[in-house]
């Protein structure tokens, strides 16, 4: 059917009724639909606090179990400085102190920057962030036992741990017997990861006076 | 709107009058015939103006029609539209009302298809109906031939002979429609019917041979065919010419009485007798549409009116559905609110259930399990090596084996140790390089080890250079002294792989080898070095196997 001018200004007002009431039925429903949206969201959100406030709940006795355990461990890390800042100063008087009591020829170290580590053998941290600084020790040697002697000093139970990755020992005068006199026969340089954990944000704002 | 389309007025115009019936859901309501003079379309448009907005159907029963039986090339669409319009242009150049309805299509050949082209020849006797619908603005739907209807009382009838001649008395006279095979082929009015019923065989009979004749003709039948006439009538008036055509001339003749179909289709008997056509009026009444012949601009009102209704149910369903959509959807909405409320107190009341319990933990800012990672992970750093010791013990062990021969005389000058997860790892040791520079590194120094690939194992990894002491040229004796030296830490547990990276002396036939036959008796003797690499295994694994081989 072809429609004339005069035909389409009769269907003008229904058509305009048309358009009209898909407009406002559009609005409705995207209204009616946002607002559900939002509610279903917000419900999902809740539920899964609710069903974290629930689990919570029924592990309390664990945890308190877990806390009572942990904790004074934990606080060893803290004052042995694994857990915090580093203690840089402890370290290098620690060096000094070794240098003194091992009767060594001298150690050379030097401490790189400290960065965010993400090791394979620490996936899941948690809330931590894990830290290392690249330390390297260069030291003349007696014999072979003056390193053995300085790394079991540096790793006693109450210091910082850390990771001692690559160690070249190296013969001072090579084709040549070690001499008995007091001087230093083999070199040896050591690099090693000082590790740090710094606790997570929410702790470290609660601790705070 | 909705009594107007349960309405419908249908209207069955002949030469000399019009009959217009008034239908309301299916039902007759009454009827009304209108005598083509100017006092009857006056009073027509008087009636035709209480029903504006009723459809009005208009069946034409008239002398003045043409039936053509044409093939046209399959086609469709616009083509198929083009050409039917050609040919009825072809045909009824310069009539108004006009129809083409498709019949069949051919089986054989180009597999044509067979449309029968309809018209009125003369459109005088309805120009006078037709100027006061339109002045009225009835909304006219269609114009429709009486005979095309007829097609319906064929299957009304369930009549299947193949060639069939229905005769039906209708107020306007004899009216005669061929079917062939159930399809309308021709149709003829005679008008002047006999008032002595004595004489109705011999017309019938007479009306028969000419349309008999004319379909011979137009090559509609043979002189073989056999033709089976049915003469319908309402009161069974037409038994006995029935009787007398099927004796006398022993053609097969069949009477039908319509009084039945009438009363089911609830048409007063007494009405339909005075006024046969209301059966066909009826039949279109209860929406049995056939061709129409009136062109678009007649009918346009009535589509214009259907576009606006369509328009405005369209407008109320639109909007019903989407007010109860929306509704739907708020209440689902709501619902949700409801139980995020419901979700809100019971989070409250569980962590106050918390708080309560909690109370008697030890003061900590730091989450259980943040503890206990911390905590196991010292652990893990602490299992860890701290120093090189365990492989100077392993080396050490190996020069001391005491079932062999003295290995004294190997001096190790260099030990590269590593705390690895790759245990491809490659060592540079440059001042061996300087020292060997003449040697060519064994093939064997490029063999990978597989070890168990777990990025969070380290391997301790020793790269040892080490050279003979008092190296006296005899190259056998101190690529012996290498083998031994490598079997002794091959036996050792706590070795995982030795591969040697070096040996004093090349022997492969794929380097070169230089020196000197008087190295023996020269002051001054090449050195004689030689590169191990050295993997060990974890102290678990050392352990695991360890009371593996105590089991019994």
């Amino acid at each position: 059917m072809s429609l004339e001018k005069q035909d389409l200004q009769k269907l003008q007002t229904p058509l305009l009724i048309l358009a009209a009431v898909i407009i406002a039925v559009s609005a409705l429903f995207g209204t009616a639909h946002y607002f559900n949206k939002n509610q279903e969201a917000a419900l999902q959100n809740q539920q899964n606090l609710l069903n974290a406030a629930r689990q919570r709940y029924q592990l309390s006795g664990a945890e308190k179990d877990m806390i009572i355990e942990y904790f004074p461990k934990y606080e060893m890390l803290i004052s042995k400085g694994f857990v915090g800042e580093e203690q840089r100063i402890e370290w290098v008087e620690h060096l000094r102190e070794q240098h003194k009591t091992q009767k060594l020829f001298g150690i050379k170290y030097s401490i790189s920057p400290q960065e965010k580590y993400t090791p394979a053998f620490a996936a899941n941290l948690g809330g931590f962030t894990l830290n290392r600084s690249v330390m390297k020790l260069e030291l003349d040697m007696l014999h072979e036992g003056d390193l053995l002697q300085l790394t079991e000093a540096l790793s006693r139970e109450n210091s910082a741990p850390f990771i001692l990755r690559d160690c070249e020992i190296k013969r001072l005068n090579p084709g040549s017997q070690l001499s008995n006199q007091l001087i230093a026969n083999l070199h040896a340089i050591c690099e090693l990861d000082w590790l740090t954990l710094r606790e997570p944000a929410t702790a470290q704002v609660s601790s705070e006076p | 709107m909705l009594k107007s389309n349960l309405n419908k007025i249908v209207l069955c115009v002949t030469a000399d009058n019009l009959l217009a019936g008034v239908w309301y859901a299916g039902k007759l309501q009454g009827c009304q015939r209108f005598v083509n003079d100017e006092s009857g379309l006056a009073a027509f448009a008087e009636f035709l103006q209480q029903y504006q907005s009723t459809p009005v159907y208009l069946i034409v029963d008239a002398v003045e029609e043409d039936y053509r039986l044409e093939s046209l090339p399959h086609t469709s669409g616009a083509a198929k539209r083009e050409l039917i319009n050609r040919k009825l242009n072809q045909f009824y150049r310069g009539l108004y009302y006009r129809t083409a309805h498709f019949i069949s299509r051919d089986k054989d050949k180009r597999r044509d298809d067979n449309y029968l082209f309809a018209a009125l020849n003369n459109d005088e006797f309805i120009e006078g109906w037709i100027a006061v619908i339109q002045q009225i603005d009835a909304q006219l739907v269609g114009i429709y031939l009486l005979p095309m209807l007829s097609k319906l009382l064929i299957k009304q009838f369930k009549l299947t002979a193949p060639s069939i001649l229905l005769c039906e008395q209708l107020s306007s006279g004899l009216r005669q429609t061929y079917f062939d095979n159930g399809r309308l082929s021709m149709s003829r009015l005679v008008p002047n019917m006999p008032d002595d019923t004595s004489k109705s065989a011999y017309f019938y009979l007479v009306e028969t041979e000419k349309t008999r004749l004319y379909l011979m003709s137009k090559r509609f039948i043979s002189l073989e065919t056999r033709i089976n006439l049915v003469l319908v009538s309402a009161n069974g008036s037409t038994q006995h010419v029935s009787k007398a055509i099927s004796q006398e001339q022993g053609l097969d003749c069949l009477d039908i009485n319509t009084s039945e179909m009438a009363k089911g289709l609830g048409l007063p008997l007494d009405l339909v007798l005075q006024k046969p056509e209301l059966l066909h009026m009826q039949l279109l009444a209860n929406g049995n549409l056939v061709d129409n012949l009136a062109p678009e601009k007649l009918t346009k009102n009535f589509r214009f009116r259907q576009l606006r209704q369509a328009i405005k149910i369209g407008t109320v369903a639109v909007g019903v559905l989407g007010v109860f959509a929306s509704v739907w959807v708020f209440i689902h909405g709501l619902s949700n609110q409801t139980a995020y409320q419901q979700a809100v107190q019971d989070t409250i009341v569980q962590e106050h259930h918390y708080k309560e319990v909690a109370k008697s933990y030890p003061l900590t800012s730091i989450s259980a399990n943040d503890l206990q990672l911390a905590v196991e992970l010292d652990k893990k750093i602490a299992a860890y090596p701290k120093s090189p010791q365990r492989m100077m013990q392993v080396l050490s062990a190996a020069l001391e084996h005491s079932n062999q021969e003295s290995l004294d005389n190997i001096q190790l000058d260099r030990l590269r140790w590593l705390l690895s997860n790759d245990s491809n790892f490659k060592d540079i040791d440059k001042s061996m390089l300087t020292a060997t520079s003449s040697v060519t590194n064994n093939a064997q120094a490029d063999v990978n080890l597989t070890l168990p690939a777990d990025a969070s194992v380290f391997y301790e990894i020793g790269f040892v250079t080490a050279e003979i002491a008092g190296f006296s040229g005899d190259y056998r004796a101190a690529l012996d002294t290498v083998n031994r030296y490598v079997a002794n830490m091959k036996a050792d547990a706590r070795v995982a792989n030795v591969e040697v990276l070096q040996e004093p002396v090349n022997v492969s036939s794929f380097a070169d080898l230089q020196g000197s036959t008087a190295d023996e008796q020269s002051a001054q003797k090449p050195p004689a070095y030689f590169k191990l690499k050295v993997i060990l295994k974890s102290v678990d694994q050392v352990l695991a196997n360890a009371g593996g081989v105590n089991q019994p």
